[in-house]
């Protein structure tokens, strides 16, 4: 399968095999399902935040350096997280909204991955996690990004990306201190964002 | 020579960085914003003017020098709450609704975040555009709130570089991403249909 920017379907990373559904309840046209990226769970927590003393010392080189400190202070808070939260996945819940969003709706009959005919769409999850989503309060949000990747059987492949941030913010210390926090608001963004991933597949004209 | 033109470059670069910067940010008109809003019976809503809740009304980020000092302010051209406004219109229209009175929901609510910033890497240039909003939708007919969210359209483009068109591009998608996030929303739509 070849597409239109070039990346083709058996350079995938990883292949997502769904189970096929029965023919009674999808009777629509057959779509196969890859997730060429699963996802690793992040904390971002200097993305918005305006560009700091490193910057204003040591110009652009110092902005870079410095922004290797902070990804690297980001990794102590993911390994904080990840101690309350050691079974967090970016990609099951996602897909799993996706596939039943499709099911639901009809149009399509998601199919074994290997299937060579109909549509074909890839989910890749460049990045899950929480993200400082008010700088003011130093609060913060769930969030997702993925690129939508989608072959309608005979006809142009296009991609889009999506960006979901959860509707609530929190401190980085409630994440850490109240159990099951983390993983309802990441699971709330991934469902969201699948949801949309589907809809967006659904209503494209 | 090669001196001249050195510093003819640092001046250059120097001066764009004292200027203010104003770009003409709007929804683009070809966006799909079509989803499952399309669904609901036809409703026309008046989209009250929208409060300005930044906690910097100033501007929308901030313009650096080469040692990323604020140098200057990046506005926008139209205020926000406008912007904001308008794109909510063209996601609604997109999905078979309306706009105008006497109408059936009616949409109130603030602007809490219109901001771009950027942020250097070690190889690339990380551009973001943020915009958030609070929104309450109000049935007209029983006059009761049937549902209220915060909404938040985020954009990231990282490049090698990048000027007012990559800035305004970055904040165009922002706001797309905001509409995205007000008409796909199944809680919305739900309390949409049950206001029925």
């Amino acid at each position: 399968m070849k597409y239109k920017n070039g990346w083709r379907s058996t350079a995938l990373l990883c292949v997502f095999i769904l189970k096929p559904a029965g023919a009674a309840d999808q009777p629509g046209q057959p779509l196969s399902v890859t997730n060429s990226k699963l996802g690793v769970l992040e904390v971002i927590s200097h993305r918005m935040r305006p560009v700091g003393a490193g910057v204003v010392i040591g110009g652009l080189i110092g902005g870079a350096i410095e922004s290797g400190i902070e990804s690297s202070q980001d990794d102590g808070m993911k390994k904080q997280l990840l101690k309350s939260f050691p079974d967090a996945s970016c990609s099951q819940p996602l897909l799993d909204a996706f596939t039943a969003r499709l099911r639901a709706e009809g149009s399509f009959a998601v199919a074994d991955a290997k299937g060579k005919s109909g549509s074909a769409v890839d989910i890749a999850i460049d990045e899950c996690g929480l993200h400082l989503a008010d700088t003011t309060a130093n609060q913060f949000a769930s969030y997702v990004y993925l690129t939508l990747k989608f072959k309608p059987a005979g006809a142009v492949a296009w991609s889009e990306k999506i960006q979901v941030s959860g509707r609530n913010r929190y401190e980085f210390d409630e994440f850490l201190n109240q159990p099951g926090l983390a993983q309802s608001e990441l699971e709330d963004v991934l469902k969201r964002a699948g949801v949309r991933a589907a809809d967006k597949i659904i209503y494209k004209k | 020579m090669k001196t001249i033109w050195l510093l003819s470059v640092v001046v250059l670069v120097q001066g764009c960085a004292f200027t203010t910067a104003r770009l003409n940010i709007a929804a683009r008109p070809d966006t799909n914003f079509k989803g499952p809003m399309s669904q609901v019976a036809p409703m026309k809503f008046d989209i009250k003017p929208l409060e300005d809740a930044r906690s910097d009304k100033a501007r929308i980020g901030w313009k650096r020098n080469g040692f990323g000092q604020n140098t200057a302010d990046i506005l926008s051209t139209r205020p926000v709450t406008e912007l904001v406004a308008e794109g909510i219109r063209a996601g609604l229209k997109q999905n078979g609704q309306s706009a105008g009175i006497p109408s059936d929901i009616n949409i109130s609510g603030s602007v809490t975040r219109f901001w771009f910033e950027v942020k250097p890497n070690f190889w690339t240039i990380e551009f973001n555009g943020n915009v958030e909003c609070d929104l309450e939708f109000v049935s007209n007919r029983t006059n009761a709130v049937i549902y209220k969210s915060r909404y938040s359209g985020t954009y990231t483009k990282k490049t090698g570089g990048g000027l007012e068109a990559t800035w305004t591009e970055v904040m165009d998608a922002s706001i797309e991403k905001l509409v995205e996030d007000i008409v796909f929303d199944a809680n919305l739509i739900e309390a949409l249909n049950k206001s029925q």
